[in-house]
């Protein structure tokens, strides 16, 4: 995803602990997220804003949060937010 | 009339819990353990109208679920202690996910309060909150707080109060004379929907049939709502085998309801009951995207620019620590020298018990106490720094900036800041790894950072390098020491995370919390924590090891030495008196007589107990014997020639420490103002010599030859006993025993006794070879010792000796910080073992293929 976009969760993969903690931390299913600053294959963590809290997310792990953009009309499930 | 009450503080971790927890109770708070786990334990103290309030900060959480340590303890305290009343700390500009945490406390059925801090900042981010609508929504009482400011304090403690007079856990409190607080209805009940609602009944009803025991004031809805989340810790607690089944049961149920498993499906309707109390009650106004917050972290978070900005930050702190502590430090080393020499002067020496009590106390204890004390300035100022970088939220950004590399040696972007601060001391750097939230992160970063080569181990690099590489090499080879150390923290980090600290990759999900002005009192309270912690933790074992080494460098006692080092004294002395009195000839005196000899006496005393002699002594020397003379009105010629001859000495001494540097007037002189000292020196050395008349030859012969000759043969004498006191030590016998061991690395007893001295410290290393060498042990002596090592060592030898301290044997300060921060004796004893065992196999290799190419 690029920087700037907006998108909604559309799923959680990974392990339950993961998800616990991405859940516990607000980043639920259906919940709007914005990228703030992106990988783009760096080996960065993924930067999102989630409503007023900025989240840190490590690339790999990114990999397993799926949303689809809220830009493009059409539906496009399994969107990763790092590419 | 006082009661005790409890308040357990929860929140989000960035929430201003522990802001407010500062606010709440200052200084009168204390830091320790959860039983059993290193997770840190904050409790304070405080009086609000006459009742006496004990309050727990629990650890920053998001949750309360069994997957962390922070969580479970949490869960646990809130469970088992049964605190009167919580008080959850919301971050009301981060509403939703705050409540999120609320909400499972409330599940707990424990009393609380909502503080809603920050309330500032959510005002400005456009947030409004019907607070009243709010409260009875979620049935819980809401106060509004700025714990930065200490706004809201006392309507939250109030609130507190009245909660936890009605709370089922809570003591009657007198409650007359303040207002009882806001009428909420009970605390309600997350509605979990339909489906759900049926499964946990089921679970309930399957716990009640087998009288399951409820776990603390929870209940069992609570019991069944865990087993449903498949939360492990519960599924512990449960013993009955129908209940289990059940919950298996429930759970594939749900799973295929919903197609997702319950424990999402959970969360998500605690979420929506949130929401929906939300919607109702929290209008915002403006939609702020880019906040002040953003803009920093525009430039902050930068891949490329935020890169160097992060490195000047480190170094600003480091500097700050290791350049401003230096002044403290050097105080206190001072300090303790001069307690260590007035105990010294007060005690009786020698052989006997009172020697022995002297030594004790002087080498041990106060030498311990002050290796302690030493390292505070450090500690204080290194965490200051530390919590200036934590409460402004910077350290979240410098963990994002170093997460890539970091990863790679399977650890977290946090870990970068204590192996960084490893370069400048160990003990706070493995202090400084309470900022990492993984135990397990923690404990691998531990174990790693004494391979940062630290500052005391620069002074044996200091000692060697120049001894055996050329100019042009020393700075390489410092260099290729310290990346050695570097490169194998990788390895170690590495091989660590793949053995006994497997686990998966650290998860990588932080907040960024938002950028803050840290508050004084703030940064005060942290910093004298850390210190305060380090006294009272490290400090102890640190003493007690220090005082163990001190009776190892010290015992058994020689009862007959090697020579007879009193008679070679004697006969020095001897000799001394013999040249004195060829100079009563000089001065025109007979040469039996004993004015000269008897006015040199404390100048004497000085030199056999080996006290410099500085011009301030001569001088007190000339006037007491100038005052006995002038007051024995039958004062004779000898004792008026000792007069001058002493003052002379003084003169001339005091002329040379002024113009100590000056180059002899020979020769070109390119530097005009050097040549006009020297001449004034020359000068003064001239009036000397005029006023003085027969005395200033005498003054000049004994100043430059006789005091010196003795002084050094006593000098000599001394070395030589304190090295063949410490050969016949035991330290010196676990050198002569481990050298069979140690030969193959290229060592001999002498470095192995210098060895057992760096277990306290690795500076000491350097003093100890000063004694096996009989050179002394002061920075003086440091170009005597290095040419005595390049004698009796090769070049070889010498990086062997460097790479064995870098990586082997952290000193006792990092083990005993070590075992108090991990929580554990395992983790120190495999920290000195393996690092020492890793030490010997490196410098192994390294020396025998070594000695086959050369």
């Amino acid at each position: 995803m690029a920087v700037g976009q907006t998108a909604t969760v559309v799923g959680l993969e990974g392990g339950r602990e993961f998800r616990n903690r991405l859940v516990s931390m607000g980043m639920m299913m259906g919940c709007t997220l914005r990228v703030i600053r992106a990988a783009n294959g760096s080996g960065h963590p993924v930067l999102v804003a989630l409503g007023h809290a900025r989240l840190a997310i490590g690339r790999g792990m990114a990999e397993k949060v799926m949303v689809h953009p809220e830009a493009t009309a059409r539906r496009h499930e399994g969107v990763k937010v790092a590419t | 009339m006082t009661a005790q009450v409890t308040i357990a503080l929860a929140g989000n971790p960035n929430s201003g819990k522990t802001t407010l927890f500062n606010r709440l109770t200052g200084l009168r708070q204390h830091v320790g353990n959860y039983p059993g786990v290193t997770v840190e334990k904050s409790e304070g103290t405080f009086t609000h109208h006459g009742v006496e309030i004990r309050v727990v900060d629990l650890p920053g959480t998001y949750s309360l679920t069994a997957f962390s340590i922070e969580e479970r303890v949490s869960r646990r305290y809130l469970m088992d202690d049964c605190p009167h009343v919580v008080v959850d700390v919301v971050d009301a500009s981060n509403l939703e996910r705050s409540l999120y945490l609320a909400v499972q406390i409330m599940e707990l059925h424990v009393p609380m309060v909502l503080a809603f801090n920050m309330s500032d900042v959510a005002r400005a981010r456009g947030i409004e909150m019907d607070l009243p609508k709010l409260s009875g929504l979620l049935g819980v009482p809401i106060v509004a707080t700025i714990a930065r400011t200490g706004e809201g304090m006392d309507v939250l403690v109030d609130q507190a109060l009245a909660l936890a007079g009605d709370g089922p856990a809570g003591p009657a409190i007198p409650m007359a004379g303040h207002q009882a607080g806001l009428e909420t209805g009970p605390a309600r009940q997350v509605p979990y929907g339909p489906e759900i609602e049926e499964e946990i009944e089921h679970i309930v009803a399957a716990l009640e049939v087998a009288c399951h025991q409820s776990p603390g004031r929870a209940g069992l809805r609570w019991l069944a709502v865990k087993l449903l989340e498949g939360d492990e810790e519960a599924r512990r607690f449960v013993t009955d085998p129908r209940a289990l089944a059940q919950t298996d049961r429930s759970i594939r149920h749900l799973q295929g309801i919903f197609g997702e498993s319950p424990e999402i499906v959970l969360a998500g309707r605690r979420y929506g009951f949130i929401s929906g109390a939300c919607q109702e009650a929290v209008r915002s106004t403006v939609e702020a995207r880019h906040t002040v917050s953003d803009k920093i972290d525009a430039v902050l978070t930068h891949p490329v620019v935020g890169l160097p900005i992060f490195l000047a930050m480190m170094y600003l702190a480091f500097q700050l620590t290791f350049t401003l502590g230096r002044y403290p430090m050097g105080w206190l080393e001072r300090l303790f020298a001069w307690l260590a020499g007035t105990v010294q002067a007060l005690l009786p020496t020698g052989p006997g018990v009172g020697g022995a009590l002297g030594s004790l106390l002087v080498d041990g204890v106060i030498g311990g106490v002050g290796g302690v004390i030493s390292f505070l300035p450090n500690i204080l100022l290194l965490f200051l720094a530390v919590a200036v970088l934590e409460d402004s939220g910077y350290m979240a950004r410098a963990a994002f900036l170093m997460d890539r590399l970091m990863h790679r040696i399977g650890l977290h972007g946090k870990s970068f800041i204590p192996m960084l601060i490893g370069f400048g001391c160990t003990v706070p750097a493995i202090m400084a790894t309470r900022t990492l939230d993984s135990r397990r992160d923690r404990l691998v970063t531990m174990m790693i950072l004494p391979l940062m080569s630290c500052g005391a181990r620069l002074t044996i690099y200091a000692l060697f390098i120049p001894a055996f590489f050329p100019p042009a090499w020393q700075g390489p080879v410092l260099w290729g020491i310290y990346l050695v150390g570097i490169v194998l923290a990788i390895a170690c980090a590495k091989l660590l995370g793949k053995t006994i600290l497997r686990g998966e990759a650290p998860a990588f999900v932080m907040e960024l919390p938002l950028y803050r002005l840290p508050t004084l009192r703030g940064l005060a309270i942290h910093a004298w924590d850390r210190g305060w912690l380090y006294l009272r933790k490290a400090g102890t074992v640190i003493l007690g090891i220090s005082i163990v080494l001190w009776a190892l460098a010290s015992y058994p006692k020689k009862q007959v030495y090697d020579r007879d080092y009193d008679a070679q004294a004697a006969a020095a002395r001897t000799t001394l008196e013999a040249d004195v009195r060829s100079m009563n000839l000089e001065l025109g005196l007979p040469a039996e007589s004993y004015e000269l000899p008897w006015a040199l006496r404390g100048l004497e005393y000085r030199a056999r107990h080996g006290d410099p002699i500085t011009p301030a002594d001569r001088r007190k020397a000339a006037d007491e014997a100038q005052d006995h003379a002038s007051g024995n009105p039958a004062s004779r010629p000898g004792e008026q020639r000792a007069v001058a001859f002493l003052h002379a000495c003084a003169a001339i001494d005091e002329a040379r420490a002024r113009f100590a540097g000056i180059p002899p007037a020979q020769g070109s002189q390119s530097d005009a103002q050097s040549l006009a000292l020297s001449h004034l020196r020359d000068q003064g050395l001239a009036d000397i010599a005029r006023s003085s008349g027969p005395a200033y030859p005498a003054a000049l012969r004994y100043l430059d030859e006789i005091e010196p000759a003795y002084v050094g043969q006593l000098h000599d004498l001394r070395n030589l006993r304190r090295a063949e006191e410490l050969s016949y030590s035991v330290a010196g016998r676990i050198g002569h025993g481990l050298e069979p061991a140690l030969r193959p690395l290229g060592f001999d007893w002498r470095i192995g006794t210098a060895l057992v001295g760096a277990a306290a410290a690795k500076e000491v290393f350097v003093a100890q070879m000063g004694i096996v060498f009989a050179v002394g042990e002061g920075r003086e002596q440091r170009d005597a010792l290095r040419s005595q090592i390049q004698e009796h060592y090769t070049p070889l030898q010498g990086l062997c000796v460097m790479l064995f301290c870098l990586i082997g044997m952290p000193c006792m300060a990092t083990v005993a910080v070590t075992w108090k921060e991990s929580g554990g004796k395992r983790w120190a004893a495999l920290q000195l073992a393996g690092l020492t065992a890793l030490a010997y196999v490196v410098t192994l290799v390294v020396y025998q293929f070594g000695r086959l190419l050369t």
